[in-house]
């Protein structure tokens, strides 16, 4: 038989870290949002903005304009800093098309 | 989000360092298209809940370091490479076509081509993250069939799209088919035969490192990327990414007072090894020579009109990314008669950009009967935006974004202009290494002599 060894080409493993830890519950929680302001967002963040408000008491829902909008402002440094600054407990990001 | 987008998600989650998953919603494309039903985002509102509440993620990777070793085993020699070629599809580490296992020995023999370690870490390749080494370099060059001579430029060329401001992450996941363009300039290109001229884009048997260095990249771009058609890379369409495009300036072909391009994007002295990567999403072939009886001065100026004219489309691609500020709308390549008319004709580099700025203008009636205007309007970039109140439009900020490249057959029937999806041209130095003349003469002992006077 004839064996042949080669190396797998997907890279070297690097160190990970993890996610944020979830919330217990949403009650009384405070939520931001992040908008790329495509694929619809207009439409589906105030939907979802709307059942929040309805289904978890006290809640609070940060402004849409809290944080950068727009497919490039999201993605930067500073984007990721005025969101932890914010002290928000969770955030929804979309819409990822 | 999309459901075919999720792929490209967790790409994008990985690369930034995370377990790669994250709580997510995803919808069929439907709901996100113009007056869509968007009903089912309260039908499913628990999911969002539970995003935020009880998901959890998947077990972080090992964190094993090098490369493992897989293993087949065949009948014979034949047997077992046919099978190896079937784990790269199965494994998708393949691109379809025939490749080489990187075996221990070919790896080590593409190491010799840099002096660094080979666990030097390069960083990670967006947008799946996937640690990047010389050795991973060297694997990827290995199953290209290169060679050691040819790793200086793939390293240089990794280099820069490790590069944050070459935004690479995006590219690659975007559906614009974005594909890296490598300039190479500097004398190595000529030695480790690298093509200036006939066929620059591929293939070509007499000048295969083009071909190999590219095809590695490509592979690297999956593999350690992420960017599988359809899974990482939304690229609608793909094309010219087997190969990408890696190619040499025609240096000895520059018009008396012409710099290399290296020299004038990046500031490299003239003789640097070096390469420049941009990012096209397409490519054409402009016919630019005169038909009829025409003056040398008609015959440049048509031509530079008719290149003009192809540039002149509304391509939303280059204003991504701050790409109108500080991109590329696309790259332009002559061959060196081409460029030596229009230099006889007076023009330099820089007003040859002027004139393809001025003359690629797109009128607002353009842009607006097909709806470009409004993308320029909501544009991130705010010079971008300012710039919706000029018509005609002008496809870049500043002439000088325009990339021109002379390269190409000996010959001045056409030009090329590759459109451009780029928000900056990345240049990188090329490290070469100590034993460089040992792996030329190796190489000239394997492939023939590189010297002109040995090529057909």
């Amino acid at each position: 038989m004839f064996e042949l060894s080669f190396y797998d080409p997907s890279g070297t493993p690097l160190d990970t870290q993890p996610h944020a830890p979830r919330l217990d519950t949403l009650q009384g929680k405070k939520i931001g949002f992040v908008s790329i302001d495509e694929w619809q967002a207009y439409r589906t963040f105030p939907l979802l903005r709307d059942l929040l408000r309805r289904d978890f008491a006290n809640i609070e829902l940060l402004p849409m304009d809290a944080f950068p909008r727009g497919i490039g402002p999201v993605a930067t440094e500073e984007a990721a800093a005025l969101v932890a600054a914010s002290e928000v407990d969770a955030v929804i990001i979309g819409n990822a098309a | 989000m999309r459901e075919d987008f999720q792929g490209v998600f967790r790409n994008a989650v990985s690369g930034l360092g995370l377990a790669p998953d994250a709580a997510v919603v995803a919808f069929p494309i439907d709901l996100f298209m113009a007056d869509s039903d968007v009903s089912s985002v309260g039908a499913r509102k628990r999911e969002f809940y539970e995003g935020l509440t009880t998901w959890r993620a998947p077990d972080a990777a090992s964190t094993a370091k090098g490369a493992r070793l897989v293993s087949v085993s065949g009948v014979t020699y034949h047997d077992a490479l046919v099978k190896a070629n079937h784990l790269f599809i199965t494994n998708l580490w393949g691109d379809g076509l025939p490749l080489w296992p990187a075996s221990p020995e070919a790896v080590d023999w593409i190491l010799q081509g840099s002096d660094l370690a080979r666990d030097h870490v390069l960083g990670r390749f967006p947008p799946r993250g996937g640690g990047v080494t010389v050795e991973t370099c060297a694997i990827a060059l290995a199953m290209a069939g290169g060679r050691p001579e040819y790793l200086p430029v793939l390293l240089a060329t990794v280099e820069a799209m490790l590069a944050p401001e070459a935004r690479s992450d995006l590219l690659q996941a975007a559906s614009g088919s974005a594909f890296p363009v490598v300039i190479v300039n500097g004398p190595l290109a000529k030695r480790i035969r690298l093509n200036s001229g006939f066929g620059c884009f591929g293939p070509d048997p007499q000048r295969p490192a083009g071909a190999s260095i590219g095809r590695a990249l490509r592979l690297l771009q999956q593999n350690a990327g992420g960017a599988q058609p359809g899974i990482g890379s939304m690229g609608i369409y793909g094309a010219m990414r087997y190969t990408n495009a890696v190619f040499a300036e025609d240096e000895e072909g520059l018009p008396a007072g012409w710099l290399p391009h290296a020299t004038e994007r990046h500031g490299y002295a003239p003789g640097t090894d070096s390469v420049s990567l941009a990012f096209a999403s397409g490519v054409t072939n402009v016919k630019r020579r005169g038909g009829a009886e025409v003056s040398a001065e008609e015959d440049v100026v048509h031509g530079l009109h008719r290149v003009a004219d192809f540039m002149r489309t509304p391509n939303l691609h280059c204003i991504q990314f701050n790409g109108y500020e500080t991109g590329t709308p696309g790259v332009v390549v002559m061959s060196r008669v081409t460029a030596s008319e229009i230099a006889a004709q007076g023009f330099t580099q820089s007003s040859l950009r002027h004139f393809l700025w001025e003359y690629s203008r797109i009128p607002h009636e353009t842009l607006s009967r097909s709806g470009n205007l409004e993308w320029i309007r909501v544009n991130s970039n705010a010079l971008t935006r300012d710039s919706a109140t000029l018509d005609p439009w002008p496809i870049c900020s500043n002439p000088e974004n325009i990339v021109t490249v002379v390269a190409g057959g000996a010959h001045p029937t056409n030009s090329y202009w590759l459109q451009g999806y780029c928000p900056k041209v990345v240049g990188r130095k090329i490290a070469v290494p100590a034993a460089v003349d040992h792996l030329l003469s190796q190489a000239d002992k394997d492939l023939g002599c590189a010297s002109d006077v040995c090529l057909i």
